[in-house]
């Protein structure tokens, strides 16, 4: 049995604890705001940059010596770069273990079935974790790019980077791995493609037939204009549920997933509409655009992430501190309770003893 | 119906600009082009300068830097890096922003990393100072 003065203490560590936790609830809330603009205000550019690079693509699709970032290196892939977003600080929930956990299951599949992976690690977090297992294959780690979150840095410092090894050849698929950003209460783990650009043209054929009929597809018009908001790049992310089943985040991504995919479909329903088939004039000509948008489109993919990532981050930090609050209280709580009864049964036993003291001198 | 087409200004950071309008003029990379509805689809890198936006007698004006334009009949997406209304352009501003950027530049190998980011800059800047003296000789 704990003396009250241990109680004492123990109730008041606690407050202390709960005062912290809720500050930087407070400091994660406001953070969120402001990154949720952002990723909400970058979206239309990367949206639409996918939309030109597609109408480009299709157009140059087939042709010969179309560069590798367009149409890769063909059947010949052996491997694979992972590039991994995290936070650069915890106390974040799941949000940093979730992603690093997909991306441990998925390496170990993917060298089970025989690729050779690399990984560049965006954020401490995850290279932390990452190096212990897979210390040889980090081929880069960037910190502290959430400070100077703009464009042009990240562009600059990890997208170029990025791009001139691919083109260098030392892997043939570049992946992301990252939370979109949903709401504060929940993060949609998203794997996308961006080098080679994903050839949607394929996929939306696979789609039509597989698809659940034409009645979705008109439908899809109606909801198409609200969620033009939502639609996030035109089907080029693919969520998806990897590795062990079982686990609350996968199976919660399991349903996160399907609704992403209706969307993308939405979304592609409206581009067929809107550009399928138009030619365009080029100005400069088609292959020099092409070069150049090409990085740039990589790096858009790969900013758009990044803010995605951020604001997830701080919507995770911000749910984590508010459950640690909650469970703060109900410590006080109870630790109160035990408190009170504590002290009452040291008044009871010393009102006993007086009594008992008396009754013995009036004997 | 009122012969109009959207006209959107996007940079990586904001949607900066989203309305109806009737015409527009884009500093192409090879020429300053004007667009009216129903324009044939085109695609053309942009590079730094001003867009007009609408006739003269109610044009508003841009700066913007480099990008890319996508011109379709109804619906016209200027994508750029930054872009400036000339009602927020503070003159001493992009001065001193034209200067460290030139400065900068200075020396500077062609084949740097950042030479193209920076000459960008420079033009950006000046373009937005010729609008303002532009505007100012009116």
């Amino acid at each position: 049995m704990p003396s009250l003065k241990q109680l004492r203490l123990r109730i008041r560590s606690v407050s202390s604890t709960k005062q912290i936790t809720k500050a930087m609830k407070m400091v994660a809330a406001a953070k969120l705001r402001r990154s949720q603009e952002r990723a909400t205000a970058a979206r239309p550019y990367s949206q639409r940059m996918g939309r030109m690079m597609r109408s480009v693509a299709t157009i140059m699709d087939g042709q010969q010596g179309s560069p590798p970032l367009l149409s890769g290196y063909g059947d010949d892939v052996r491997r694979i770069e992972l590039v991994v977003l995290t936070a650069d600080r915890g106390l974040c929930g799941s949000f940093n273990s979730g992603v690093v956990r997909a991306v441990r299951n998925r390496v170990v599949e993917l060298q089970r079935e025989g690729f050779a992976v690399t990984l560049t690690c965006v954020g401490r977090k995850g290279q932390d974790v990452l190096k212990r297992q897979f210390g040889a294959q980090i081929r880069k780690t960037h910190t502290g790019i959430a400070h100077r979150l703009t464009f042009h840095t990240v562009e600059r410092e990890i997208a170029q980077e990025l791009v001139q090894a691919f083109e260098d050849r030392q892997f043939e698929v570049c992946y992301l791995v990252y939370n979109t950003f949903k709401s504060a209460m929940s993060q949609v783990l998203t794997w996308q493609q961006i080098m080679p650009l994903p050839n949607d043209a394929a996929q939306k054929n696979q789609d039509g037939p597989r698809g659940s009929g034409s009645a979705a597809a008109s439908a899809a018009h109606e909801t198409a204009a609200a969620s033009e908001g939502k639609k996030k790049g035109g089907g080029r992310h693919h969520a998806v549920q990897s590795g062990g089943s079982g686990q609350g985040w996968s199976q919660g991504g399991g349903g996160e997933a399907a609704l992403l995919q209706s969307m993308n479909r939405q979304a592609a329903a409206v581009e067929e509409e809107e550009s399928g088939s138009t030619s365009y004039f080029f100005e400069p000509d088609e292959g020099e655009l092409l070069n150049a948008l090409l990085p740039r489109n990589v790096a858009v993919q790969l900013f758009q992430a990044l803010v995605e990532s951020d604001a997830s981050e701080h919507g995770a930090r911000m749910t984590a501190m508010d459950n640690a609050v909650r469970n703060a209280s109900e410590m006080i709580r109870k630790l109160r309770i035990k408190f009170n009864r504590t002290r009452q049964a040291a008044i009871t036993t010393e009102l006993m003893e007086i009594i008992g003291g008396a009754e013995s001198l009036k004997g | 119906m009122a012969v109009s087409f959207q006209l959107d200004i996007v940079t990586p950071e904001r949607l900066a600009f989203a309305e109806e309008v009737l015409f527009v003029t884009v500093p192409g990379q090879e020429g300053v082009f004007g667009v009216l509805p129903r324009h044939a689809p085109l695609l053309s890198a942009v590079k730094p300068g001003v867009v007009q936006v609408g006739d003269d007698s109610d044009a508003q004006f841009f700066v913007v830097s480099g990008g890319y334009a996508e011109v379709l009949p109804t619906r016209v997406t200027l994508l750029v890096d930054d872009v400036i209304a000339r009602k927020d352009i503070n003159k001493e501003e992009m001065e001193m922003v034209r200067g460290k950027a030139s400065k900068q530049l200075a020396g500077m190998p062609p084949e740097d990393a950042e030479y193209l980011f920076l000459k960008n800059r420079v033009q950006f800047a000046d373009a937005c100072l010729a609008l303002c003296r532009q505007g100012e000789a009116r």
